[in-house]
């Protein structure tokens, strides 16, 4: 499959101090992948190097099959960029703001213009400065959307915004999705779940973890063993599991390479006597706390 | 194309308010540029040219800071804008809104006042030129700053490097290096081709890389070249390349020849600490029937016996000069019907002290302006302005026991002014009075607003009657002659 976008060793520095550190990535083509990590992991960075906006300290970047440091006019017409802290020309009308837009974009097409105005209810004759924070957002989504990009990049797009309107900007997402990638940055992992194919987890400006969610949700399980008496703690643990925790007669732990053939012969080499073995499926949040609390074990 | 005018239409949209504003101020200076062929004291009004000029440039940064370059969240940077585009439009901008109204108001001002904007078409052009050139360096500032603030920091910056650098200059090389006179219009015209260079670059470095700290450094290199102490084009070579421009006369039968049959006449120079005055008769000849010429700078050379050499630069402070002239301001001009001068120039005074009683040689090197014939016009109303041969209006005022003069001239003023009272009265040796004089007149490049001003101070009015005229001289050429004189003795020509 063909790379929407691609990192290779990318690395920023500010001031000394890596924002990003050879950072490699690959988004393929029509996926929706989405980036989460907590604040200050390089997000944002990633984000604008991917658009031009910061120039790479080394490494590069593919966007489109595309240098982003040469990333030109016709790149940019394929690209439909939307973050939270975008300045946007707060004079404008949302009505002048989509046609001052339209001539920019060979794609442009009126009546999605017109169904995305529908759909987020805009009010047309309204400044943009006096819109609310979810208005300005869905504008802007909007703005970008009506050309049908090849690409979606959005950089925090639902900070702040209500549940109704994050929804509704997810459903419009989704809906435009087929043929398109989204490539996405989000602290709030509960919403990506929701959507996103693949997740990169982004950690002090290093990418721990890149794959398709649905085998990353496969293979993270939190086991919980039951035995009779207290057990004796093991003297070995497969690296694969973390956070063991024994109490009492239960033991609790995170396998991150669940196998449902092998593992209760795993267990039952680990934990001869156990009685009863509970696997249960993770949601993302609880994968990647059990990821953070092992890179902060690791420091 | 299409894009640059979709973004300039963007533009005039937004700026709407303040276009009205600019507008509005540029149609009063267009009422007071053509009105002041009647009231010619309206020509005077800088403080209002200045208003309007910031007023321009306000306009020209706001249109920039509309698609801010410097940053990193600005709504356009990931849109398919072209830098080219961009730059194109906001360049139609200034065009459109500062530099064709300029057009139009220096035109209309020329047609209300008889004046023929054909015959004025190069001077035109040159003042388009130069306003380009202002609103490039402007344009580039506003790109590489981000507010209002920014530009007031830069400006003050600036203000503050130009007052230390000039006061670091008076002290070091002074007046000599200030003082550009007549080669003034090729400092400025390199001027504009340094502010053009370095502007154009940074403007090409933002707008295409938004590369804010290169853009900044290219500027800033520019605006240190263009501080005004720092001369980069010697004079003598500013002044060989104006010989270049203005050949309109031949003047290769000018000559200097020495005239020792000349006392020293009374001095009245004032040389300054380690020199002293030195006054060599001279006389000038083969200045064309009519004409004058003016001696700019002179370059003293002395040759001792004994193998000492000392030189002077071309020294404004040296000059062949007319003694019998006053007052002053017109001293230095020479009708050449071969009355005695005297080249008066400041030396050594060590030198003169070890060798001015022996013979030494003596070269000196003369840059002359030459002015044309005087086109004379005779004043016959009082407060009343008039048309002067020569391409100008003038309007003079008596009152009571005082005369005063003002002469305004479309582009370019003469090189040399004067009023002339006839019969002559007495206190008045020639009955002459200078109202602008080269170097200085000779500079039409450069200037600020249409109308070049020639004001006199107030003079005493002669006894009545009198009559007065305006004469005024156009620079013809630019040349330089040079003379050997041997066997001087520096002590016997000293300044008593």
């Amino acid at each position: 499959m063909n790379s929407a976008i691609r990192t290779y060793d990318l690395t920023k520095v500010f001031r000394g101090a890596p924002a990003l550190d050879r950072f490699s990535l690959d988004v393929p083509e029509g996926s929706i992948y989405g980036l989460v990590g907590p604040n200050g992991a390089g997000k944002t960075t990633t984000i604008k190097v991917l658009m031009k906006i910061l120039a790479p300290t080394r490494g590069r970047s593919e966007v489109l099959a595309t240098d982003s440091r040469l990333l030109g006019p016709r790149d940019f017409a394929q690209i439909g960029y939307v973050s939270e802290n975008q300045e946007l020309p707060e004079w404008m009308t949302v009505r002048y703001f989509l046609r001052y837009l339209a001539p920019f974009y060979p794609t442009w097409d009126d009546a999605l213009e017109r169904e995305l105005l529908r759909l987020f209810q805009l009010p047309l004759d309204q400044k943009l400065k006096d819109l609310s924070r979810g208005m300005r957002m869905k504008a802007s989504l909007a703005s970008s959307l009506a050309y049908r990009p090849r690409l979606i990049v959005l950089d925090e797009p639902f900070t702040g915004l209500d549940a109704l309107v994050r929804d509704q900007l997810i459903e419009s997402l989704l809906a435009r999705a087929e043929g398109t990638t989204i490539f996405l940055s989000s602290h709030d992992l509960g919403e990506m779940e929701s959507f996103a194919s693949h997740i990169g987890y982004l950690e002090e400006g290093k990418l721990r973890i890149s794959e398709e969610l649905e085998s990353l949700s496969a293979r993270f399980r939190e086991i919980v063993l039951t035995f009779d008496a207290p057990p004796e703690p093991p003297r070995e643990l497969p690296a694969d599991w973390l956070h063991l925790e024994i109490a009492g007669p239960v033991v609790r732990f995170v396998d991150t390479r669940y196998h449902p053939d092998r593992f209760a012969e795993l267990a039952r080499s680990v934990f001869p006597t156990y009685r009863d073995m509970a696997v249960n499926g993770m949601p993302l949040r609880a994968i990647f706390v059990a990821l953070a609390k092992k890179g902060r074990e690791a420091r | 194309m299409r894009q640059a005018l979709w973004i300039l239409r963007k533009d005039i949209r937004r700026m709407r308010p303040r276009i009205a504003v600019v507008w509005l101020l540029m149609a009063a200076a267009a009422v007071l540029d053509s009105a002041a062929g009647r009231h010619p004291q309206l020509a005077n009004m800088r403080g209002f040219l200045l208003l309007v000029v910031l007023a321009q440039w306000f306009l020209v940064i706001s249109v920039v800071h509309e698609d801010r370059l410097p940053g990193d969240r600005q709504f356009w940077i990931t849109r398919p804008y072209s830098w080219k585009s961009l730059l194109l439009a906001k360049g139609l901008f200034v065009v459109l809104f500062v530099s064709l109204p300029t057009l139009l108001d220096h035109v209309l001002a020329l047609a209300v006042n008889g004046f023929s904007p054909l015959h004025y078409l190069s001077a035109l052009l040159w003042e388009e030129a130069g306003l380009a050139v202002g609103m490039l360096f402007v344009l580039a500032l506003a790109a590489l700053t981000a507010n209002m603030v920014q530009i007031v920091l830069v400006a003050l910056g600036y203000y503050l490097v130009l007052i230390l650098g000039t006061a670091f200059a008076m002290r070091a090389r002074a007046p000599v290096v200030l003082a550009l006179g007549s080669a003034q219009p090729v400092e400025t015209v390199f001027n504009w081709a340094i502010a053009a260079l370095f502007a154009g670059l940074a403007c090409r470095r933002q707008f295409s890389k938004r590369d804010t700290w290169r853009a900044s450094v290219l500027f800033v290199f520019g605006l240190l070249l263009l501080l005004p102490f720092n001369a980069i084009v010697p004079w003598d070579t500013a002044f060989h390349l104006m010989a270049t421009r203005l050949p309109a006369v031949d003047s290769t039968a000018v000559r200097l020849e020495s005239d020792p049959g000349h006392k020293v006449g009374a001095g009245a120079t004032h040389p300054e600490e380690g020199r002293i005055a030195i006054a060599l008769p001279i006389r000038v000849i083969g200045i064309p029937d009519g004409m004058e010429v003016y001696s700019e700078r002179v370059k003293i050379a002395l040759h001792a016996a004994d193998g000492a050499d000392w030189n002077s630069a071309l020294d404004p402070y040296n000059v062949i000069q007319d003694r019998a002239l006053e007052p002053e301001a017109v001293y230095r001009r020479l009708p050449g019907k071969g009355e005695p001068y005297w080249l008066t120039a400041n030396i050594d005074k060590s030198f003169c002290h070890y060798h001015g009683d022996e013979p030494v040689h003596v070269h000196a090197t003369v840059a002359f302006i030459m002015l044309g014939r005087a086109q004379t016009t005779a004043v016959s109303r009082w407060g009343e302005p008039q048309a002067i041969a020569g391409e100008g209006i003038c309007e003079l005022s008596k009152r009571e026991a005082t005369v005063g003069a003002l002469c305004i001239s479309p582009l370019r003023k003469p090189a040399l002014t004067v009023i002339r009272f006839e019969p002559l009265p007495s206190g008045y040796p020639n009955g002459l009075v200078s109202l602008d004089h080269p170097p200085a007149g000779s500079s039409d490049l450069g200037g600020f607003g249409i109308w070049r001003v020639v004001q006199s101070g107030i003079m005493t009015a002669p006894p009545e009657p009198f009559a007065m005229s305006i004469e005024v001289r156009q620079a013809v050429a630019h040349f330089e002659r040079e003379l050997d004189m041997s066997g001087i003795r520096l002590k016997e020509y000293q300044e008593p």
